[in-house]
């Protein structure tokens, strides 16, 4: 059903894309892992940050309750005419009244002051303790920005077992991770509001980001500093899995593509293979080795391409290959002009990099 | 006392006087008292009114004509700003919305930030400041009339040209701290930031300007009697402002030129591989950009305060506490940069001094929030407009401080950072704090601009649209950053649910709209059918209301003497005034710094092309350096001659210069020489 | 508006220049000067900065910068601080002769100076374009040097308008003014310099 609907809408954009036509294609793809909230924490990070969140959000609505109230009776409350018409200025105002004034004014003050170290105190400590879980054992992925899509590596030794990968973060369930995050051409942030707070991707720098999810989801991210044209799309999402299905899914990763199945893959092979398309994409067992885009090696096991602007389905595939400028104005894949027939087995081929 | 009929008399017989005494030569001075008063307004006004037609408008060195033009034109890239504003608001009212493309998208939001802050809410606080400070210190003109000038030729020339380009389709779209490297020569090829870093110059020239203007204004050229202690709030808020200008603005002027250099000659400050660093250019521009918020916002303190102060009918209370906080968050102010810069991975010792200097900052704000609430507590309030948009103020601002705060936390913060509640706190701050109060003190000095009053009713009107339109438009962005809405994305995917609070946001910029379009439609025809103001008539303290509506070319007919902190409110019958500077010459009143003893006398230049020039001259000099260097030398020859053309003596000025050393005798000599050390 | 009758200020008697403090040109000139002061250390600031970010300085291949040239230069500017005060005390009396005097060997002390300053930029022994501590002195030495020619030129300018007979005080009040300025460009050159010739040495 899902993938049927997609498929009709996927001809409607290849004559006009950008009409809004397309657009609902996305109420049926994936609804609740779009969803994201920085309160609805799933992981320690983000919870701490959370109760922190809610301390100050607390302590804040009281103080604009009072200081609003405060505005208001002193600007409403009944007083003592003295001459009624008299529009007669104060200028020595009375002294007993003055001082009472300086008094609460003082008060004020210093609540304020004792609120501030309230919060001071909170977000240090809760500072030190997103900081301080350097732990060994922590999974290690560095995630390198690039305009506009993300390049994951799992880090591992030896380091022919690096597993690399793009848009989609898989981590296991209740241990800590920790993303070393870099970028190469202009800075980016990652983010995952359910997980914990962000971090800037910076060239010339390594900067940790550090988080753990203690329950199964899918959780959407997204690049939150503004890097260029279509920072809109730069999505992602993290996959919290139980240990065992992460594991099995490493070692799936760590495999090379599989190879053809039948004639209309080959075909397709072939096709990627002599085009322009290993210039800037690897695909593992093959001697397509570029790296300025996604690695596609198992592009098929990923749900969404583009960044997470799109479900992974073949019609989008095909969509994506002809003419990616459409779907994603100004992104770095040229289009690739294809016969129908290449096409056709092209889209077969990378359908089946599971 | 002379009864009239005496008075009368005797203008006339001095009127005759005169003309005999112009006859016999033009060398003669007139000082106040020498001539009866009319015929002393009629030279007062010959010397200091601008040039006829458009000539004179062109050459106008008086600081009432330079505010106008100046508030006007920032009120004017207002409506530019909102315009786009709304276009943003159109765009993002639905999801996957194709009503803006990308490109489109990113210039409009960069053009509205960089409207927003560089050529409306930073000019339009100097603008005030330039109509306002010299009528309010009591005296003739600002000091250094021509750099008035100049500051706002130079001003209009940068905003034109920024818009030119614009509507060229090659305006700036790397947001409006163009972070590099994305707005480096790699990522932005084309001339689009290039554009955006001259209108920097253009804007931080004209700013700094005005700053030095006021500082030696509020400094120098105070009256008599109005010591430092006594200035009023408005006053220090806007002496403030301009030592915060001057060192603040010169961060934005090196980043900026460093970011011009890795564009145009391939230096590399800000190139990673080369042992440059992107942070670099993040510290430079937050340690300006940080306090220019308080730029923007300081002076509205000031309008808050003056407008406080004379619709509870009483004296502010904590005179002394207001002045102190605003000089503290003046200090403190520069020292939160990094509070922007959380999620660049910075130590988090580090992190926390600047956590914990952020929130000092909400001490001396409360502190000023509760002394006005005590003026207004004790006091009587007179529900005028202005008065109105300063209670919305409280309540705006006051929201919009708080979430300051809890950004200044860095973990709350790396949730919040580049979201839209960063959007939703930024305006509240900035609209609350700064545009509620504007249109405050719009509404509380337009009678002094112009002579007549604003209508109440409209005004009240204009403030509900507003109030509730902005908080339809900006409370459900606190909720959008909080489900995850980043900043600065054209578009968004449905399932995302940032829908239906998108679509109230962008129903609210619509409420806004008509309550701005209120306020136009009660200024054009106030300006025409407005009740007549007559000089006082808030029954304001300050002496700007001692003078008529609008002010006379002149300012005062003569300088007032101060006499307490609210001037008019405690001036006796018998007051003195000062006499006896000349009538014929621009000469104005130089007292000293502290106590306001009067010290020595300065003439002002009159009337001069020389800073249109002078601004004609840089502006094709900035936008060609852009495209060939040798732009700058050309254009440094013609700013070079336009300076000498500015400096060197004009035959109308001379007239009032003292005559020359080598005219002088020996004696003369060494007398005028120690008079003057 | 005013009433006949009251107590009066007189001002009439008052000087009608002052030098120093008491003038208004005074208080715009200091506040140029603080911007300008602002921006250089702003770049001094970002110098070490950028000096931080890397382990050796200059970064390797880029060699050491010359020091003989330079600090010839450096002397020959503290050297123009003596007829620049001399032109300003001659001022201050009133004494336009001596004055234009004075500041006539100034401005020959200031066109030597910047022919001086031609050749430390050669001392540099980095482009700008070479890397960022190429970029960074180059910055530095042109900001100044931009100063100075326009200094130099304003200097020349009021001797002009001296010479040709503008010896009304207020010009005269003008050139000392001016001759703050010319401290100024003076004594912030000490750091510029050491930080462009020395600093390289030490760090
Ligand atoms: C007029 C402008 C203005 C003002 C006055 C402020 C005021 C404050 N701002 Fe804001 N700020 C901006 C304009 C302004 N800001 C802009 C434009 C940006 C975004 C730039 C960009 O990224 O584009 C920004 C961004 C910004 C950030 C960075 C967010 C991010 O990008 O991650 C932070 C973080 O600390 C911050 C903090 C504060 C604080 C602590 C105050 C404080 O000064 C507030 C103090 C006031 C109060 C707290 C209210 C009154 C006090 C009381 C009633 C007493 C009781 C209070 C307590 C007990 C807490 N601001
Ligand atoms: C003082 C500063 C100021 C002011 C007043 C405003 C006013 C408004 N701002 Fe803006 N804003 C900023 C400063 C300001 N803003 C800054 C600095 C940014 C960051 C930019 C960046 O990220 O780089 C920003 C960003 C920003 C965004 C985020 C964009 C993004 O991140 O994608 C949005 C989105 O809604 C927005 C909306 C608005 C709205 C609806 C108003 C409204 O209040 C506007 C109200 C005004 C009007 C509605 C005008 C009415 C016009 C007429 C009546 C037309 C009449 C015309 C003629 C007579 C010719 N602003
Ligand atoms: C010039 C470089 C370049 C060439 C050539 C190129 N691509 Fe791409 N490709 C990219 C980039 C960059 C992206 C990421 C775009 C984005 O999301 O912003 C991408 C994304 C993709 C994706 C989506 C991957 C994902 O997980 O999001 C697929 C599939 C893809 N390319 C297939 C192809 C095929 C098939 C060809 C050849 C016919 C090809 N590409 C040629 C650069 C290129
Ligand atoms: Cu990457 Cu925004
Ligand atoms: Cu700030």
């Amino acid at each position: 059903m899902k993938n049927e609907k997609c498929k009709i809408k996927n001809e409607k954009w290849k004559t006009s894309a950008s009409s809004s036509g397309f657009h609902f294609s996305f109420f049926i793809f994936n609804f609740a892992f779009l969803q994201q909230s920085v309160l609805d924490p799933a992981g320690p990070q983000a919870a701490r940050i959370g109760r922190l969140w809610w301390l100050m959000f607390y302590v804040e609505a009281g103080v604009f309750v009072l200081v609003g109230a405060a505005v208001l009776v002193a600007v409403f409350r009944k007083r003592k005419e003295r001459k009624k018409s008299s529009d007669e200025p104060d200028t020595s105002p009375e002294p007993k009244r003055e001082r009472r004034m300086t008094r609460v004014v003082t008060g004020g003050i210093i609540a304020t002051v004792l609120i501030l170290f309230v919060f001071l105190a909170g977000s240090f400590y809760t500072g030190r303790a997103l900081y301080s879980t350097d732990d060994e054992r922590a999974l290690s992925i560095k995630v390198t920005g690039h305009q506009w899509w993300w390049d994951v590596e799992y880090d591992a030794v030896p380091a022919s077992d690096t597993v690399r990968t793009a848009n989609e973060i898989h981590v296991p369930v209740g241990r800590l991770v920790k993303l070393r995050l870099t970028s190469t051409d202009v800075i980016h942030s990652l983010w995952v509001p359910n997980l914990n707070g962000k971090k800037d991707l910076i060239p010339g720098h390594e900067i940790v980001l550090t988080f753990q999810a203690d329950r199964e989801g899918e959780f959407r991210g997204q690049c939150a500093e503004y890097c260029g044209y279509q920072h809109a799309h730069m999505g992602f999402k993290v996959v919290a899995e139980a240990p065992e299905k992460f594991y099995e899914w490493m070692n799936q990763q760590r495999a090379p593509a599989p190879e053809p199945a039948n004639e209309a893959e080959a075909r397709g092979r072939e096709v990627f293979l002599k085009g322009p398309c290993v210039m800037c994409h690897s695909v593992r067992g093959t001697n397509a080795a570029g790296r300025v885009g996604p690695e596609l090696t198992h592009l098929k096991s990923r749900t969404t391409i583009a960044a997470a602007t799109l479900p992974n389905t073949r019609g989008h595939l095909a969509g994506w290959v002809t003419n990616s400028q459409e779907i994603k104005p100004g992104n770095n894949m040229p289009p690739v002009p294809l016969e129908p027939g290449e096409l056709q087995a092209l889209v077969a081929y990378l359908e089946s990099l599971k | 006392m002379k009864t009239e009929t005496e008075t009368l008399a005797v203008v006339e017989e001095e009127e005759e006087e005169v003309a005999a005494e112009q006859e016999e030569g033009e060398e003669e001075e007139v000082r106040e008292g020498d001539l009866p008063e009319e015929e002393e307004r009629r030279l007062l006004e010959k010397t200091w009114g601008d040039d006829p037609g458009f000539w004179g408008w062109l050459t106008s060195t008086n600081h009432k004509s330079i505010g106008r033009r100046f508030i006007i034109t920032a009120f004017v890239f207002f409506l530019l700003g909102g315009v786009l504003a709304v276009l943003m608001r159109v765009q993002l009212a639905r999801p996957e919305n194709t009503f803006l493309g990308p490109d489109i998208y990113n210039q409009i939001f960069t053009m509205h930030g960089t409207t927003m802050m560089f050529l409306f809410a930073i000019p339009v606080m100097g603008a005030f400041a330039t109509y306002l400070v010299p009528l309010m210190i009591g005296t003739r003109n600002i000091a250094f009339p021509r750099l008035a000038a100049f500051s706002y030729w130079i001003y209009l020339f940068g905003g034109i040209t920024l818009y030119a380009f614009f509507i060229m389709n090659i305006g700036p779209d790397q947001g409006w701290f163009s972070y590099v490297p994305l707005a480096g020569p790699e990522f932005s090829p084309g001339k689009r930031v290039d554009i955006w870093s001259q209108l920097i110059n253009f804007t931080e020239i004209s700013a700094l300007a005005t700053a030095v203007e006021v500082i030696t204004t509020v400094f120098r050229l105070r009256a008599p009697g109005l010591s430092l202690h006594r200035i009023p709030i408005f006053v220090w808020a806007m002496l403030i402002m301009s030592f915060m200008v001057v060192f603040a603005m010169p961060a934005v002027m090196t980043s900026s030129l460093f970011l011009t250099l890795d564009r145009l000659v391939g230096t590399h400050f800000y190139n990673a591989a080369e042992g440059g660093d992107p942070l670099l250019w993040q510290h430079l521009f937050w340690f300006f950009g940080h306090p220019e918020v308080y730029i923007i916002f300081i002076p509205a303190l000031g309008y808050v305060s003056s407008i406080v102060q004379t619709f509870s009918r009483r004296k502010v209370f904590g005179y002394t506490a207001l002045v102190l906080s605003m000089i503290a968050t003046g200090f403190i102010g520069f020292g939160l940069w990094v509070h922007h810069m959380f999620a660049t991975g910075l130590p988090q010792l580090g992190s926390s001094f600047f956590t914990a200097a952020s929130m000092m900052i909400a001490i001396p704000s409360g502190t000023q929030i509760f002394c006005w609430i005590a003026t207004l507590w004790s006091g009587r309030p007179r529900f005028k407009t202005p008065l109105v948009f300063v209670i919305g103020f409280f309540f705006i601002f006051v929201a919009g401080g708080l979430t300051g705060v809890m950004q200044a936390s860095v973990p709350v913060d790396l949730q919040l950072h580049d979201t839209f509640f960063v959007v939703a706190h930024f305006h509240y701050v900035l609209i609350g704090g700064a545009v509620f109060p504007l249109f405050g003190a719009f509404y509380y000095w337009f009678p002094k601009f112009t002579g007549r009053m604003l209508s109440e009713g409209l005004g009240k009107l204009n403030f509900w649209l507003l109030f509730v339109g902005f908080n339809l438009t900006f409370f459900p962005m606190h909720q959008l950053g909080l489900n995850g809405m980043p900043r600065r994305v054209y578009t968004y995917p449905p399932g995302t649910g940032w829908g239906n609070l998108n679509l109230v946001a962008t129903i609210g910029g619509v409420v806004m709209t008509l309550g701005v379009l209120t306020f136009i439609a009660n200024v054009l025809i106030s300006r025409r059918r407005g009740r007549v103001a007559g000089d006082n008539p808030w029954g304001a303290d300050t002496l700007e209301w001692s003078t008529s509506s609008p002010p006379p070319s002149y300012n005062f007919q003569r300088l007032p003497v101060v006499q307490g902190r609210e001037p008019l409110w405690v001036r006796t019958e018998d007051a003195p005034v000062v006499e006896g500077l000349r009538v014929d010459c621009r000469e104005v009143l130089v007292t000293r710094t502290l106590d306001a003893e009067p010290d020595n006398i300065m003439a002002l230049p009159s009337p001069s092309i020389w800073p249109l020039m002078l601004a004609l001259a840089v502006t094709p000099t900035f936008i060609g350096s852009i495209f060939t260097p040798w732009a700058l030398p050309a254009g440094m020859l013609l700013a070079g001659g336009a300076l000498i053309g500015w400096g060197w003596p004009k035959p109308r000025d001379e007239r009032c210069e003292r005559k020359r050393v080598e005219e002088m005798t020996d004696e003369e000599r060494r007398k005028e020489a120690a008079r003057a050390q | 508006m005013t009433k006949k009758g009251r107590a009066i200020v007189d001002v009439s008697k008052l000087p009608e220049f002052a030098f120093g403090n008491r003038g208004l040109m005074w208080w715009g000139v200091i506040g140029f000067l603080a911007i300008e002061g602002t921006m250089l250390v702003i770049c001094f600031v970002s110098y070490f900065y950028l000096r931080d970010r890397v382990t050796d300085w200059p970064p390797p291949p880029t060699p050491l910068p010359d020091l003989l040239v330079p600090t010839v230069g450096l002397a020959l500017l503290l050297l123009s601080v003596v007829p620049m005060h001399l032109a300003c005390r001659a001022a201050k009396k009133l004494d336009a002769r001596k004055t234009i005097l004075w500041l006539v060997v100034t401005d020959i002390v200031g066109l030597a100076f910047i022919g001086v300053r031609v050749l430390a930029f050669y001392a540099l022994n980095v482009s700008w374009d070479t890397n960022a501590y190429g970029s960074v002195v180059w910055t530095i030495i042109v900001i100044h040097t931009f100063h100075l020619v326009s200094e130099v030129i304003e200097t020349i300018v009021i001797t002009v308008l001296l010479a040709v007979g503008h010896t009304e005080p207020k010009y005269l009040v003008d050139a000392t003014d001016n001759a703050l300025y010319w401290y100024f460009i003076v004594l912030i050159w000490v750091p510029c310099y050491a930080i462009i010739f020395v600093t390289p040495r030490l760090l």
